[in-house]
């Protein structure tokens, strides 16, 4: 099964949920500013490959997790995505996708926007892993929730 | 094999696909009811099955085109599929001024150009159509 978590920019929201997903960040707690750092991905998509699937790794259960930026076209994207695979004949059970990006809080988004489009890449990266740290929990809800269907 | 015909409006990919379904005595029907649909909820329209067995769809991309394109053809890879891209806003060999102006204008208003413009438009995509398509000898 191929598990994608996708967001904006696929840089923060995304990263973060499939790394927490395959094990990479604690669920147990709220990770330090070098944590989120030192994840391969994290603030570092460049913005002409956003589109692209990223595999973060495997999960417990042996499933391949992705990450993926769509920009603002995350739901006619899908829309596309849902009826390539469905005219392909893939079976619905082989993959799972999951929007990360209403987690993002505005203080991650004005992160990014410092890092990626305004080449202050340390100041916004500091501000993005601030609010990242603040909203985790949600994060560790949201891989929570994928897996408990996941085992269903 | 899904053979995806793709532009940044909906009437080149559209005619594209009728061409290569051989719908040009049902384009008339098939494209006005086509053109009206939400592209932007639905970007991707699977047209048919032609006679070799490929899947002819189109997709409308407005301005994101390398962003559709990425992940469509990355879900492709991660899924095994095979799929074939035909670019129809830069890939005409429309010969001549006029006919490229005539293009440009049904393609920017289906509505009111469409049926008037159509041989036009279907000369200069019928070379970029791939395989075999129907009707052809």
């Amino acid at each position: 099964m191929n598990i994608v978590y996708y967001c904006f920019a696929g840089a923060h929201a995304s990263v973060v949920a499939s790394a927490i997903h395959c094990g990479y960040l604690p669920a147990d707690r709220v990770p330090a500013y070098g944590e989120f750092i030192a994840l391969p991905h994290y603030d570092r998509t460049a913005p002409r490959l956003i589109g692209s699937p990223y595999l973060m790794g495997r999960d417990e259960f042996g499933h391949n997790v992705f990450f993926l930026g769509l920009r603002d076209q995350r739901l006619p994207l899908m829309a596309a995505v849902g009826t390539l695979l469905t005219t392909a004949g893939v079976n619905s059970g082989a993959y799972l996708f999951q929007d990360a990006f209403p987690l993002i809080n505005f203080s991650t988004k004005i992160g990014g926007l410092l890092s990626k489009r305004y080449c202050l890449t340390s100041f916004g990266r500091l501000i993005t892993v601030w609010g990242m740290q603040r909203q985790y929990p949600a994060f560790v809800a949201l891989v929570a929730a994928v897996k408990d269907g996941l085992r269903q | 094999m899904i053979i995806i015909y793709h532009g940044r409006r909906p009437y080149l990919p559209l005619l594209a696909c009728a061409l290569h379904l051989g719908l040009r005595q049902g384009a008339e029907p098939f494209l006005p009811g086509a053109l009206r649909r939400d592209w932007r909820a639905a970007p991707l329209h699977i047209a048919g099955k032609d006679g070799e067995g490929a899947i002819v769809g189109c997709l409308v991309h407005g301005r994101h085109r390398g962003l559709y394109l990425r992940t469509l053809a990355g879900m492709a890879g991660l899924f095994g599929l095979s799929l074939a891209w035909v670019d129809l806003d830069g890939g005409l060999t429309a010969s001549g001024a006029a006919a490229k102006a005539k293009i440009m204008l049904a393609d920017r208003w289906p509505t009111i150009f469409a049926r008037r413009f159509r041989t036009t438009a279907a000369a200069a995509i019928r070379p970029v159509l791939l395989g075999r398509p129907e009707g052809e000898p």
